[in-house]
């Protein structure tokens, strides 16, 4: 199946024909012209959304692999410093003036004008290059391990030209770190039956997880946050926030399940980036399960060189709200990101704190639990749903209509919400929402087993691919829609 | 030796289940017709009274759904056998060409069943909706009717959600019955001439009119905006001919919309998406486009048309649109189906914003059609039109008091019409 639009999208036709050409070309070659191909392959993906973006990418990856180099040639001298900061300048440069450039400029400018003063900042007009923040952060990793000594740099140009443009997961992730996937590119890779079959479900359930749930909900929520989320003027509008929160999970780790699977046929593994997120019951348990790759990016790389929570409870919300405020930023220009990555910072705080003063319950030991630990279990995952659909309404209003502003809709829909004001009307989106999103708290809850499709009885595959295709070829949306993260 | 009569056994077996279930079709086709009379007499009048317009006899009806009974069920136990001997022959192999052999066997087969399925008037009647059935559902449910429907003069309305408005078949058959002849509504909301070309290809297949009957206006021909039609009702051997009407023209084609029809014409399960969606998902989701376009229409009525008549426009959509017509009329004269072009209107407020030089072009179109042969009329519909002038509920649709008065006056007028 697949999308009908001619965009390099992994719904669409040209991915489909793209990635055939590729298996049929990739299975004839040795493991040294497997790399090279698919680092033309990459770069003819990459290059298919705008040719100028290759420019990019080759600079920013020449950059690191020669700051790699000079990084461990310069042993303990003063000199490694030179090279990584030069490395973190040019690829958050890029980063800054793509991403961030005309942002900063308006701020500055609405700032000045706060204090009555005028003054006319100039504003790049540049096109967003697809995946710039994927690929900078995934590139940055390698000379950061480098220079803490956790990985020898490679001595392959190529295969480091590769390690940052695999195309499966060039665009929207996982963020890989270099000790993980550069093994892969350097070592001959075997391709066993179980893989492919692996990858083959993963495709098909990243198929379904984003043109069926995403896209579907999509236009649900399209529609309700159109009309300002002031359909029904009462707690019904929720429900576009809840078709949000579906759809972005949908769309984002449906993209993450066909890297992988198509990753695994190609005889790659790449990480895990989504579990179970909308069924815990706390923020850090939230981000163990959303956006791993990123999370941990920040962790490793913000969040623990900040000084993480070893200076003490202070500098620890500190580092909490900092690493989560620019967790936001990654997301994108827009104070509505910065916003939910507050949010995100302060609900964590919030939950360290009740957790040293417990207020919290804990958690059951396996094997414990009575019914009513099942309950206020089951009670906690939906009252953090909810906490969660918050931050997606913080964030879904950066891509508000332009007659909207944030906070004046904001404060409309906080107060049209504390109408509990039912008419027949308001149900008519109850369906979908509540089908949808049961099919992808379905996907979460048995997670570990949809990892694991090579393990299931060889007539259950058979059946669950059929009964997959079926849901994916009625339900699908096929107009070509693009993934959310794609903008990131 | 042992091993052998086990084997035989099993043979045997099969055999007796194939010959049971060939004797109960059989059975069942030799009594469908005492069942359907049967059935006439318990519901016929409850069918008549569901059904209305959309079927000319409730006798046949029933006859034609008992025989489509006996069709499902002959195609289930093919299908089921072939299943049974391709399960075991796909246990020969192992590993990924098993798994894929299995795959490829199940969504295969389910599309073939569909294949079948959609050619029966009981298939479609499960998802209709009433007001909220998919047009697509009510477009195929009574193609199949007046398919079904014989010793009937028979006649089909085509056009956009215009003719719809304009001509209500409930009010139209009690005249043409007595003349026996039988007209059904087959309109597709947003249809342009393209599209009326399309649907009556594909009714001409089903329904085989003998006269058609076509509600056309400055939407038809000039209105540049999209349609889903074309998402249903292009055939691969439609482009051929399309592509031959003028090549330059193409751009004007949704090829995106063609894509989605052609792969529908190919795997029935896709061409189905629409009522799966409305029955699993609900009937908001399949009208939330349009729900959002009227959101998005200005409430007050003349800019409304102000911005409505920036839609229409002449050139090469409008030309493309003129040589689909043409194509279709020439059709139609090719098989010796009479058709009868009604030229109407757009709400009248929306003329003055309207390009001048659109009206005349069209007019001159249909006079040229007209006198291009015998089998094609042209009216006016200004003389079904009461003559305080047609009300309109919005830009394009007439109100149901006119809808009455030009329903009525159109069937006297056929009813004196040969055809």
């Amino acid at each position: 199946m697949g999308g009908l639009a001619l965009e390099m999208v992994f719904s669409s036709v040209t991915f489909l024909i793209f990635l055939t050409v590729v298996l049929l070309v990739y299975f004839r070659l040795d493991h040294r012209r497997q790399n090279y191909f698919l680092l033309v392959a990459s770069y003819v993906f990459y290059g298919w959304w705008d040719v100028r973006f290759l420019l990019l990418i080759f600079i920013s990856s020449s950059v690191d692999y020669f700051c790699g180099l000079r990084i461990a040639a310069a042993g303990p001298s003063k000199q490694r410093q030179y090279y990584v900061w030069l490395s973190l300048v040019v690829n958050l440069g890029f980063i800054c003036v793509f991403k961030y450039f005309n942002f900063f400029a308006d701020s500055f400018e609405q700032f000045l004008g706060l204090f009555g003063m005028q003054a006319d900042m100039p504003t790049l007009r540049i096109i967003l290059p697809v995946g710039i923040s994927f690929y900078t952060f995934q590139s940055l990793s390698y000379t950061l391990d480098v220079y803490r000594n956790q990985l020898q740099p490679t001595r392959s140009f190529p295969n480091y030209l590769l390690y940052v443009s695999f195309f499966p997961q060039l665009v929207a992730g996982p963020i890989e770190r270099a000790s993980r996937l550069l093994p892969q590119c350097e070592s001959p890779r075997t391709i066993h039956y179980s893989e492919i079959t692996n990858g083959i479900w993963l495709i098909g359930l990243g198929f379904f997880k984003k043109v069926v749930i995403a896209d579907r909900l999509g236009a649900v929520a399209d529609y309700g946050f159109s009309s300002g989320l002031a359909h029904y003027g009462s707690a019904a509008d929720w429900i576009f926030v809840y078709a949000f929160a579906f759809q972005i999970y949908g769309d984002f780790s449906g993209y993450s399940d066909i890297a992988r699977g198509v990753s695994k046929v190609l005889g790659f593994d790449l990480m895990v980036n989504f579990r179970a997120p909308y069924l815990v019951k706390s923020p850090s348990a939230f981000w163990q399960n959303w956006h791993i790759s990123l999370s941990t990016w920040l962790r490793d790389y913000l969040y623990i060189p900040l000084g993480g929570n070893r200076l003490g409870s202070w500098k620890t919300y500190r580092n909490l709200l900092l690493t989560m405020l620019l967790g936001g930023l990654w997301h994108g220009a827009d104070f509505a990101f910065l916003l939910w990555g507050l949010f995100h910072g302060l609900i964590l705080i919030v939950h360290r704190l009740c957790t040293a003063h417990h207020v919290l319950p804990s958690p059951p030991s396996p094997g414990t639990g009575n019914r009513l630990s099942r309950f206020s279990h089951v009670v906690g995952i939906i009252a953090f749903f909810q906490v969660t659909c918050f931050g997606w309404l913080l964030f879904r209003t950066g891509t508000l209509p332009e007659n909207f502003s944030q906070a004046g809709f904001l404060q409309s829909f906080l107060q049209a919400s504390l109408k509990w004001d039912f008419s027949p009307d308001s149900a008519e989106f109850l369906q979908p929402v509540l089908l949808l999103g049961a099919m992808a708290m379905i996907c979460q809850w048995r997670h570990e087993s949809m990892h694991r499709f090579s393990q299931w009885k060889p007539s259950d595959q058979a059946k669950a691919i059929v009964v997959l295709l079926l849901l994916i070829t009625t339900l699908g949306v096929f107009d070509g829609s693009q993934f959310i993260y794609f903008q990131f | 030796m042992m091993i052998q009569r086990v084997q035989w056994n099993h043979v045997l077996t099969k055999c007796l289940w194939i010959l049971a279930l060939i004797s109960l079709m059989c059975l069942w086709l030799g009594i469908a017709e005492w069942m359907a009379h049967i059935a006439d007499r318990l519901a016929g009048d409850l069918v008549r009274r569901a059904l209305g317009a959309k079927i000319y006899s409730s006798l046949e009806f029933f006859e034609n759904r008992f025989q489509e009974v006996f069709k499902i069920l002959f195609l289930m136990c093919v299908l089921g056998l072939i299943y049974f001997y391709v399960a075991v022959y796909s246990r020969r192999w192992n590993g990924i060409r098993c798994l894929l052999f299995r795959v490829g066997i199940g969504f295969v087969g389910v599309n073939v069943l569909l294949a079948g399925l959609i050619h029966t008037g009981l298939f479609w009647g499960l998802w209709i909706r009433g007001e909220k059935s998919v047009n697509l559902v009510n477009w195929q449910f009574k193609s199949i009717l007046a398919r079904d429907t014989h010793d009937v003069t028979k006649g089909i309305i085509l056009g956009s959600s215009q003719a719809r408005a304009q001509l209500d078949e409930e009010l139209i058959n009690p005249t043409l019955s007595k003349r026996q002849a039988w007209l059904w509504e087959l309109h597709f909301p947003g249809s342009m001439a393209l599209e009326i070309n399309l649907i009556f290809r594909r009714a001409f297949q089903l329904a085989a009119p003998s006269f058609v009957v076509c509600y056309v206006s400055e939407g038809t021909f000039f209105q540049n905006t999209g349609t889903t039609a074309q998402g249903y009702f292009v055939h691969v051997s439609d482009l051929p001919r399309i592509l031959s009407w003028n090549p330059s023209y193409t751009h004007v084609i949704d090829w995106l919309q063609v894509r989605y029809s052609i792969l529908g014409q190919f795997v029935p399960l896709y061409y189905l998406r629409e009522p799966v969606v409305q029955s699993i998902l609900g009937a908001s989701m399949t009208h939330i486009d349009q729900r959002r376009h009227d959101n998005s229409l200005d409430s007050d009525l003349m800019s409304r048309a102000r911005s409505f008549a920036q839609l229409y426009s002449s050139g090469p959509n409008s030309h493309f649109q003129f040589l689909a017509f043409q194509d279709f009329a020439s059709l139609c004269v090719q098989r010796n189906i009479r058709l009868i072009v009604i030229q109407g209107n757009l709400n009248p407020i929306v003329d003055s914003f309207l390009p001048p030089e659109i009206r005349p072009r069209m007019e001159n179109f249909l006079a040229e059609l007209d006198a291009s042969s015998d089998l094609i009329t042209v009216v006016d519909a200004q003389q079904f039109t009461p003559d305080s002038g047609a009300v309109y509920s919005d830009l394009t649709h007439v109100d149901t008091a006119t809808q009455h008065y030009f329903s009525t006056q159109f069937a006297e007028w056929l009813d004196k019409f040969p055809f």
